[in-house]
């Protein structure tokens, strides 16, 4: 019986003789708090059984023979079919079928216009740009960078490939996404990293915009929607020769006027793309011309095409009319049909720009995908004439039923959206409705609180340019000591008049520090990005920057920081910071500090404890001016100085306290409040080794705008002297039925 | 410049729409592993059972097996992009867990992985067995009165093949070559309703 047939009769028996899946949940749990759970690898196959007996060398002879025999003969019966275009293979099983190659075993390199790779249930599709698929078992580092050599990675993939952190598992495989998008059973997946493009030369540059053309691994030549792909390394040779030959050279001349709808694409070494349209054939008194666009460029760029090249384009032209029509995008102004392709998108990737910071790509299903698809499909009106910049724009990625992606770009300011469609070689800026801003913004919301946010939220930050460390380093901070410690470093007195370091709670987050050194025009850190990755969470910060004049640029030296308050991980941290240097490049980043994964507890909560003795009470309006003499909080802490606080508040009660100030200090707090609306209401009093914290409600009321009698309300309290700062802290509501965020309001250094 | 107010607003106004589309996953609680463990058995349990029926796992062994792959899963998260990935995932550890276990006993498992894994997902393409299941029942519904008979017979009274010949008055091979013609009806229904 067939597995379909026994399949069947399982059914039958399940659903007419009642032989169920039991619920299993109860006993897994109990089984797990038993310490039940198997650490052993289930996804790997099952190891050979161990003989059970010795074979003696004659046999081992024999079988090395009869194995030797079978292999050479089966080798020459089954050797490998040939692969696709765009698929490389590294010690592989596989078969290769019309649609798709089906992987048993091994690793395959998967370029762009690589067919679908299936794989135990799973399939791999849809690549722009170059990743590593393969079976669930990662071996170890060495065999990897074997691996690595004979899939012929670049230099900047291999050490990605030979990070066990950098691969991907999931459904029934593992990839690794070195540059663009993958999608995995539809859904899509996005490199991390956008410093692994090319480091493409200056359009002016022709002699090595011409020897980079001549690395390319493969060319496509789209005629009229009909797409002709050139994989032989002999024939790429001959074209990229003959183009970049005597006779190319960059132009000054306008092109914008050819047609954009044929190209020709070159694909780079390490998945980047070159891209020539607007082919004009020439005269007999002008060479041809075409528009070229390297990786990036912000535009095309014009060149003459050498005469010798010209009949090569005619030719391949003709082969690509032969091929059958491909899936063609409708032109930007047929907004009704952009429209109706908007409509076919399944899944989506959205990355949202705000408050100086990227997030990170967040993946969207079906579910999901819909409003947003909807969102932009109901909002596009009319291609613009703006140009795109790529600066500050929300970045979503539409995979399409039928394969392909649709890139949009809103932008966070003006009614504009950025979008290409599969095939266009350029995007195109269309006018949009205030609503699809408004929707991306959601997106941010939404996306932040649920369980697919990548990127995690800066509660709290502090950035400047005179910190008093003069060193370049970073720090990542989890305990309340530690952070006492820096923040008196990074604050000297006369910095921040003797505060003491601001409260977090190390419970819930942990603090990421940065300080750069002695340098010259900048006003400190910001958060760039944060990418939260399964083992380790990446931190970029960027600084910012500006420019003088003057003698020697006029310069001003600074010590820029930027200080940031994050949710707590235990897991491994890198600190990136962006060196690039140029002015509207993208980021080249550089790790500049981490840490390693923490296996040490959250600290526990403070330690409450009560005041030794509370005095409180008024006096009225008619004394004003004594509390002029009275800061809002004193703390005392010697005999002199209460002697100099306690005649000021003139309460009997007061005169009856002997503060002992060997253990104890006071802290005498003053407001003014609308007469009758109470006492200042002592919260909590906690202590750890680092810190005394006090929280206090001062009185507060709601005035009607008539002219009230006001009071001052004072409290005394004597605390036992903390051996640590002191931090008083005063609520602040963002919503009255919530709890309160507690803001520092002062603070005293230890002694 | 974008005012934060109508921002939020607008936010809660999407998310309102979410909730009430039925499509706001996303506003679930953050679970704790053992959750987590919770909702991917409510899911998978009874795919990973009958799988671990279908190649050849007796009733307790598959109660066994099932519970050792959550609990490999538990120790060994993985990233959940779809239920049809995180089933072929689950069916491949639980596939190797049976291999293991019978390695253990010295027993060979007569097992074509490919074959099983195809069989499975042809008949389940969208990767939950309750809608095999679902149009079982509706191919049933369809099967002419003596093949009908024969299934009941035969699935749901328990009765032997010789049993069934009796009760219908026919010879054993006869009931036999019935009961086969009848399975793959079946199973020929459930492709072409799974795959509508």
């Amino acid at each position: 019986m067939s597995y379909a047939e026994t399949l069947i009769e399982r059914d039958l028996l399940e659903l007419l003789g009642g032989d169920a899946p039991p619920d299993l949940v109860e006993l897994t749990l109990s089984r797990l708090a038993a310490g039940g759970a198997d650490p052993t690898d289930h996804t790997a196959p099952p190891a050979a059984k161990p003989a059970g007996r010795l074979i003696t060398l004659r046999r081992l002879a024999e079988a090395a023979v009869v194995i030797l025999a079978v292999a050479v003969i089966g080798w020459l019966v089954t050797r490998p079919p040939a692969l696709p275009p765009g698929v490389t293979a590294a010690r592989a099983d596989y078969t290769v079928h019309e649609d798709h190659v089906a992987l048993t075993d091994g690793w395959m390199l998967l370029t762009e216009g690589a067919p679908e790779v299936r794989h135990a249930g799973s399939r791999v599709h849809d690549v722009t740009g170059r990743a590593v698929v393969g079976g669930l078992e990662l071996p170890d580092a060495r065999t990897l960078g074997e691996v690595a050599n004979e899939l012929n990675l670049t230099e900047k993939e291999k050490p990605m490939f030979t990070n066990p952190k950098r691969w991907m598992r999931a459904a029934g495989l593992t990839l690794c996404l070195f540059t663009g998008t993958a999608m995995i059973d539809g859904v899509m997946f996005t490199a991390q990293d956008p410093d692994t493009k090319v480091d493409s030369p200056n359009p002016g540059e022709s002699a090595k915009v011409g020897a980079l053309l001549r690395t390319s691994t493969s060319i496509k030549v789209n005629r009229y929607g009909r797409i002709l792909t050139i994989s032989d390394a002999t024939e790429i040779k001959d074209i990229t020769t003959k183009l970049t030959g005597d006779g190319f050279k960059s132009s000054d001349k306008d092109l914008s006027s050819n047609d954009p709808y044929d190209w020709v694409t070159f694909v780079l070494p390490d998945g980047g793309k070159a891209v020539a349209v607007g082919l004009s054939q020439g005269t007999d008194c002008e060479p041809g011309y075409f528009d070229l666009m390297l990786p990036g460029w912000e535009g095309h760029h014009a060149y003459t095409i050498p005469a010798a090249a010209l009949p090569v384009f005619e030719k391949l032209y003709e082969r690509a009319m032969k091929e059958p029509k491909a899936v063609v995008s409708p032109e930007p102004h047929h907004v009704a049909k952009v429209k109706e392709m908007l409509d076919t998108a399944t899944t989506s990737t959205v990355r949202t720009y705000d408050k100086d910071q990227w997030g990170g790509w967040l993946q969207f299903d079906a579910a999901k995908t819909v409003p947003l698809r909807d969102a932009i499909r109901d909002a596009i009106k009319a291609p613009a004439e703006k140009a795109a910049g790529w600066n500050h724009m929300n970045e979503v990625r539409l995979a399409l039923k039928d394969g392909g992606v649709i890139e949009a770009s809103v932008y966070t300011y003006g009614n504009l959206v950025n979008l290409k469609l599969p095939g266009w070689e350029r995007s195109v800026d269309y006018t949009c409705s205030e609503s699809l801003r408004q929707t991306m913004w959601a997106m941010m919301f939404l996306a932040t609180d649920g369980p697919y946010a990548k990127g995690f939220e800066v509660k709290r930050k502090w950035a400047g340019a005179d910190s008093t460390i003069k060193e370049r380093r970073c720090e990542i901070v989890t305990t309340d000591e530690a952070w006492v410690k820096l923040w008196l470093e990074h604050t000297a007195p006369e910095v921040v008049g003797g505060k003491a370091a601001p409260n977090v709670d190390f419970g819930k987050d942990m603090v990421v520090a940065v300080f750069g050194g002695e340098i010259w025009n900048s006003r400190g850190y910001y958060m760039y990005e944060t990418l939260q990755g399964d083992s380790a969470w990446t931190i970029r910060v960027d600084q910012y920057r500006y420019q003088t004049v003057g003698p020697d640029g006029g310069g001003e030296v600074v010590y820029p920081f930027g200080i940031f308050v994050v949710p707590r991980t235990d897991r491994s941290v890198v600190i990136e910071e962006d060196t690039q240097g140029m002015i509207g490049e993208p980021p080249r980043w550089l790790a500049i500090g981490g840490r390693v994964a923490l296996i040490t507890d959250p600290p526990k909560p403070m330690v409450e404890y009560n005041a030794d003795e509370t005095v409180q009470g008024s006096w009225g309006q008619d004394e004003a001016g004594r509390e002029t003499k009275l800061d809002t909080f004193t703390l005392i802490t010697d005999q002199k100085g209460w002697e100099q606080t306690r005649p000021l508040v003139k309460d009997d009660a007061i005169n009856k306290l002997r503060p002992d100030f060997d253990k104890q200090v006071v802290v005498v707090a003053v407001v003014m409040a609308p007469k009758g609306v109470g006492q200042h209401r002592l919260q909590f009093v906690g202590r750890n080794a680092a810190r005394t914290v006090i929280r206090h409600i001062a009185p507060t009321a709601q005035t009607s705008g008539e002219a009230q009698q006001v009071e001052f309300i004072y409290s005394v309290w004597v605390l036992p002297r903390p051996s640590t700062g002191l931090m008083i802290e005063q609520p602040q509501y963002r919503r009255l039925d919530q709890s309160p965020y507690w803001n520092e309001k002062y603070g005293f250094k230890s002694r | 410049m974008q005012s934060p107010f109508s921002a939020i607003f607008a936010a809660k106004m999407f998310r309102h729409f979410l909730t009430t589309s039925g499509a706001c996953v996303l506003m679930d609680a953050v679970m704790t592993r053992e959750d987590a463990l919770i909702r991917l058995m409510k899911d998978h349990q009874a795919d990973v059972w009958r799988f671990l029926r279908l190649i050849g796992c007796e009733s307790a062994l598959a109660d066994d097996l099932t519970q050792e792959t959550f609990l490999y899963i538990y120790r060994n998260p993985i990233d959940e992009i779809s239920h049809a990935a995180t089933a072929a995932y689950l069916r491949k550890a639980a596939r190797n867990l049976l291999l293991n276990r019978r390695r253990k006993e010295g027993r060979e498992h007569p097992l074509d992985v490919e074959a099983a894994e195809a069989a499975w997902i042809a008949l389940t393409p969208t990767g939950h067995g309750d809608d095999r299941l679902e149009a079982l029942q509706r191919c049933l519904e369809k099967l002419a009165e003596r093949s009908r008979s024969a299934v009941d017979m035969k699935y749901a009274q328990g009765r032997s093949e010789a049993e069934v010949a009796e009760l219908l008055q026919t010879s054993l091979d006869a009931a036999k070559s019935l009961l086969k013609r009848t399975r793959a009806q079946l199973r020929e229904c459930v492709e072409r309703q799974v795959n509508l």
